[in-house]
């Protein structure tokens, strides 16, 4: 058996269009992963937290969890007001509410004035609702016991009210009570459950399983029935069952190292980022779980819990492999598996769990795909008059699930004689006319090496990526937003007019804070009161000094005007802008050009189109040309979406200003304008990914194989990346990020920039020489 | 006329050909061998998918080299190989074959179709590459060969996989172009060629073993078949 195990894994090994799926797949799935993560709360809030926590005794979490969540929605409360303020008289009755529903808000005036800056993420806002979910959570965990207490009540009352005297509803009821009696010893540990609770809710990585499972069983039965192999493989001794027990084993054991390399990946993704907390705690010590009757401890459960997602997945994978067995087409075969997936979701989603056909909904393949739920769930069902736990019937019927469908998979095989595959003959009426060259390798790149998938998979990627993002701005930001859309452009009488008297105005309430701390009638008290009051006031000083301080450069530059700077430095300074975009067009651009050149030699069409007239410089250049276009499109879809979101939160205003009217662009030429920035950062991205794409056309005339080129790409273009985009930054300057960040190198460290620059222009000339050379290489 | 001179052939220090002399002009050429003889260098050395080591190739009376890209103007070649785009239809892929070739736009459809019809796969053209057998890609790759009509037709085992019929249809389409063409066969299978071929060439370990009209070699050999002549020739390897 072990031989045929070990044939069945190096067969799988040689599909690349397999391994291409499950590369692209797993990249994908941690890349929504990642982004997820941080969409509303960043990671490094939970880090925070936790480090705190773990600071404190197990018995004070509690305390300083309610202490700061109700520090934090005072200060949202004070920022509303100093906003109101701005305007005091028109919303006069609206603060005098905010007070009255908030009295205690007055408590923490002093300590907003002199310090509100978010603690654990970057605006208050989010600070709230963080602490506002971490209080949610202790909450609960304060209250678990009372809440065991109080099923055993309910249990008593509800066991006395004739309504429950049945048989039945008896043994449920006490059923319940003991369920949970035993619970009563188990210790809390006030903890966070975030990052393992995303790690298995997390939806994407379950349905990138799914296709995964799915691609495999069908490789491993199509494989031998394309080729027209498995009528061979029944006529030998040990093909007659053997075989399709090796094939169970390896779908089972690709199954589990897949599962497992996904869901330690996750973990430790987390780990590393916000940590994982104590794995020794129990399960009951995460708020959601508090349903759970399971008596284990955390590191039990994530066993149970890959364990879990391991056999539901094989399950499935079983059912694909009797469908690929019974079906004599391979296209049928992914119809049937879509059509029984609609039909699931169909009834998980339509199905009252009340209406007579509730089993449907729990014996369901998206029921048990939701793993976590169904152990965060305590619940009985009636299965035929007998009450079982979600638990034990999941288990049930995914066991007995595994076994009969291996045995049907064994029953098809062996009975069924003729396994020939009958081809779909679609005629293609409406096939698509291809007139020219250069249409044929568009035709080759878009359909034949997917890059069109790629294009649709990256918008949706970026779209899922930004759509959620929302961006908060605080009272002072907000302010100066407001001060800087007035103010914006050349330096006029007006504006003048305008900053003198709003320096008047601070002046006036600098005045009246000194006259009440002079003013010896009124009690210490009162004037503590009264100064707190102008200080609120007061808070748009700080902003207004930043204006004052563009303001008075102007004066001295005459070619500066006044710009909102918020939106250029975030777009050209901040790395959470270009980092992960980077990184994506990276991925992008390895899987979309690995295969441009090696798609000729792997089909051994080069045999045949390299001896035509036009097979050599003119396809190459055809080649280099549709490189090119698809640089631009990935570029397009990376960069661009971040600027368009920017634009739609804060405006690209002043794009013909000189670059000296933003302070952190002082350094640079004062004839550049901001616009001519967006045509240098767009040029040098362009020429660093038109170099990265030159080498590897050359990898590919040199290796001419598909996955050796693939693998050498992803380990130069991706990786150093990634490993950036995981805080590792000593790869920084050593890689080719700068020229990916290039504004910001402009300005930090030009030489280093230009050095690079140098350096691409070269390996892009030295790589594509190279390619013209080698691709009609004469041995 | 297509001339070889002297021609030798190393991969590293193994002697792939060894001194090839030939020369041909219109008509239909046999290259007889079995595996490893040296029939598909000798095939890609005339393509210029490989360079001799020491010896010339002439076309025309000039070096092959010195013709630039013109040289593949002339030339037709089906190799051994069978590769295709799987994805794309056999319309698609003669379509991209004919372009390549520099044929012009509005002469493409129907030379597409006059290629198609002379190897009877003109029913099958809309169909993907992936589904057809053997065969039928093997006429696709004969087909994709005669598109612009080349003078030079090389043909490297070209009636693998093809049925019987296939083979018959194949050998008159052939022997219709033996008249104002120079074809070339690369085969080791006898009597596919017999009675098509005007001189037939013994290739044994890279070296020309034998070379001639059929009726001089059954002499020469003093047999009665050509399936004899290369028992005879290559009966120790057998």
């Amino acid at each position: 058996m072990m031989p045929l195990i070990k044939y069945e894994f190096i067969k799988m090994r040689g599909r690349k269009s397999f391994i291409v799926i499950l590369i692209l797949l797993l990249l994908s799935q941690f890349f929504l992963f990642s982004v997820s993560l941080n969409q509303k709360i960043p990671l490094s809030a939970y880090q925070k937290f936790h480090q705190t926590l773990l600071s404190l005794p197990n018995e004070k979490r509690y305390e300083f969890t309610k202490k700061e969540y109700e520090k934090y929605q005072s200060f949202m409360i004070l920022e509303q007001l100093t906003q109101l303020r701005q305007n005091e008289q028109k919303n006069a009755s609206i603060i005098e509410e905010l007070l009255q529903e908030n009295p205690n808000v007055e408590n923490y005036q002093q300590e907003y004035i002199s310090n509100h800056q978010p603690q654990y993420t970057s605006s208050l806002e989010q600070d709230a609702q963080f602490l506002e979910m971490m209080f949610d959570e202790m909450t609960q965990l304060k209250t678990y016991f009372q809440y065991i207490k109080d099923i055993q009540q309910q249990a008593q009352q509800l066991s006395g009210i004739s309504i429950f005297q049945s048989h039945q509803n008896q043994n449920e009821i006490e059923r319940s009570a003991k369920d949970f009696q035993k619970l009563t010893h188990v210790e809390v540990t006030y903890d966070i459950q975030y990052p393992l609770e995303m790690v298995f809710s997390f939806d994407f990585t379950s349905l990138f399983l799914v296709i995964i499972v799915l691609s495999l069983s069908y490789y491993l039965i199509m494989e031998e029935r394309e080729n027209g192999l498995m009528n061979l493989l029944k006529l030998s001794q040990n093909g007659y069952m053997k075989v399709i027990i090796a094939k169970f084993i390896v779908m089972f054991l690709i199954t589990s190292i897949i599962c497992f390399l996904v869901y330690a990946g996750k973990l430790g993704y987390m780990a590393w980022n916000c940590g994982l907390g104590d794995l020794s705690r129990s399960i009951q010590s995460m708020a959601h779980y508090r349903q759970c009757p399971l008596q284990m401890n955390v590191k039990q459960w994530i066993g149970l819990m890959i364990g879990f997602k391991i056999l539901v997945l094989s399950l499935l994978g079983i059912i694909m492999m009797n469908l690929c067995l019974v079906l004599k087409n391979r296209i049928l075969s992914w119809i049937s598996i879509l059509v029984f997936f609609v039909v699931e979701v169909f009834s998980y989603l339509m199905i009252h769990p009340l209406s007579s056909l509730y089993l449907l909904k729990y014996i369901n393949m998206i029921s048990f795909l939701q793993t976590d739920i169904y152990l965060k769930t305590y619940r009985y069902i009636s299965v035929f008059g007998l009450p079982t736990t979600l638990y034990h019937l999941h288990i049930f019927i995914i066991i007995a699930g595994l076994i009969f469908g291996s045995i049907s998979c064994i029953c098809i095989y062996v009975c069924k004689r003729d396994f020939s595959l009958r081809n779909a003959h679609f005629v293609f009426k409406h096939c698509l006319h291809l007139s020219s060259l250069c249409s044929f390798e568009f035709y080759k790149m878009i359909k034949i090496q997917k890059v069109g998938f790629l294009i649709i998979l990256s918008l949706f990627l970026q779209y899922y990526q930004y759509h959620h993002v929302s961006v908060y701005m605080d009272s002072e930001s907000s302010i100066y937003q407001s001060y800087m859309q007035y103010l914006q452009g050349p330096l006029t009488d007006d504006k003048i007019k305008w900053i003198e008297q709003q320096q008047d105005y601070f002046d006036s309430l600098h005045q009246q804070i000194e006259k009440i701390e002079n003013n010896i009638n009124l009690t210490s008290q009162k004037k503590q009161s009264l100064k707190e009051n102008i200080s609120m006031k007061l808070i748009g000083e700080n902003v207004f000094n930043d204006v004052k301080e563009q303001y008075e450069w102007i004066q001295k530059h005459p070619q500066a005007e006044f710009v909102y700077e918020r939106p250029y430095e975030e777009y050209f300074l901040s790395s959470s802008w270009s980092l992960a975009p980077s990184l994506m067009l990276m991925i992008f651009l390895s899987l979309s050009l690995y295969q441009v050149i090696n798609i000729e030699y792997e089909n051994h069409v080069n045999e045949v189109s390299q001896i035509t007239i036009n097979g050599n410089h003119r396809i190459l250049e055809l080649k280099i040309i549709g490189c090119v276009i698809i640089i631009g499109i990935g570029m397009s879809i990376f960069y661009g979406t971040p600027l368009i979101f920017l634009h739609s939160v804060y405006g690209f205003s002043s794009l013909g200003a000189s670059v000296i009217s933003i302070p952190t662009f002082r350094s640079l030429p004062s004839v550049l304008t901001l616009g001519h920035l967006f045509l240098i950062d767009g040029l040098i991205k362009f020429i660093i990914c038109m170099s990265l794409t030159s080498f590897l056309l050359m990898i590919s005339v040199k290796a001419r194989h598909t996955m050796t080129t693939l693998f050498i790409s992803l380990c130069l273009f991706v990786i150093p990346l990634f490993l950036i985009y995981n805080q590792i930054d000593c790869f920084k300057d050593i890689s080719f990020y700068p020229m990916l960040n290039c504004i910001q190198y402009c300005i930090e460290n030009p030489i280093l920039l230009i050095v690079q620059i140098m350096i691409s222009i070269i390996v892009m000339i030295l790589s594509l020489k190279k390619v013209f050379q080698q691709y009609f290489h004469v041995l | 006329m297509l001339e070889m001179k002297n021609v030798y052939k190393n991969y590293g220090t193994y002697q792939v050909l060894k001194h090839v002399d030939l020369c041909l002009d219109e008509g239909i050429y046999a290259l007889l061998g079995p595996n490893g003889s040296g029939k598909s260098t000798l095939m890609k050395l005339i393509c210029r998918q490989l360079k001799p080591t020491k010896g010339q190739i002439l076309w025309k009376h000039k070096k092959i080299d010195d013709w630039g890209q013109h040289y593949f103007l002339d030339i037709g070649y089906a190799p051994q190989q069978q590769g295709l785009y799987e994805d794309m239809t056999g319309l698609q892929f003669l379509t991209y074959m004919a372009l390549l070739k520099g044929i012009e736009k509005k002469k493409l459809k129907n030379e597409v179709n006059r290629v198609a019809q002379l190897v009877n796969m003109d029913k099958f053209l809309k169909q993907k590459c992936k589904t057809y057998s053997g065969g039928m890609k093997q006429r696709i790759l004969v087909a994709q060969a005669l598109l612009n009509n080349p003078s030079l037709l090389l043909l490297d085992e070209p009636t693998t996989g093809l049925d019987p019929k296939e083979r018959v249809s194949l050998r008159n389409v052939l022997s219709h172009l033996s008249n104002d063409h120079i074809v070339f066969i690369a085969t080791h299978v006898v009597s596919d060629v017999e009675n098509l071929a005007k001189e037939i060439v013994f290739l044994k370990d890279g070296i020309i073993v034998g070379k001639g009209k059929k009726e001089d070699l059954l002499k020469q050999f003093q047999v009665h078949c050509l399936e004899d002549v290369y028992l005879k020739i290559f009966g120790d390897d057998i």
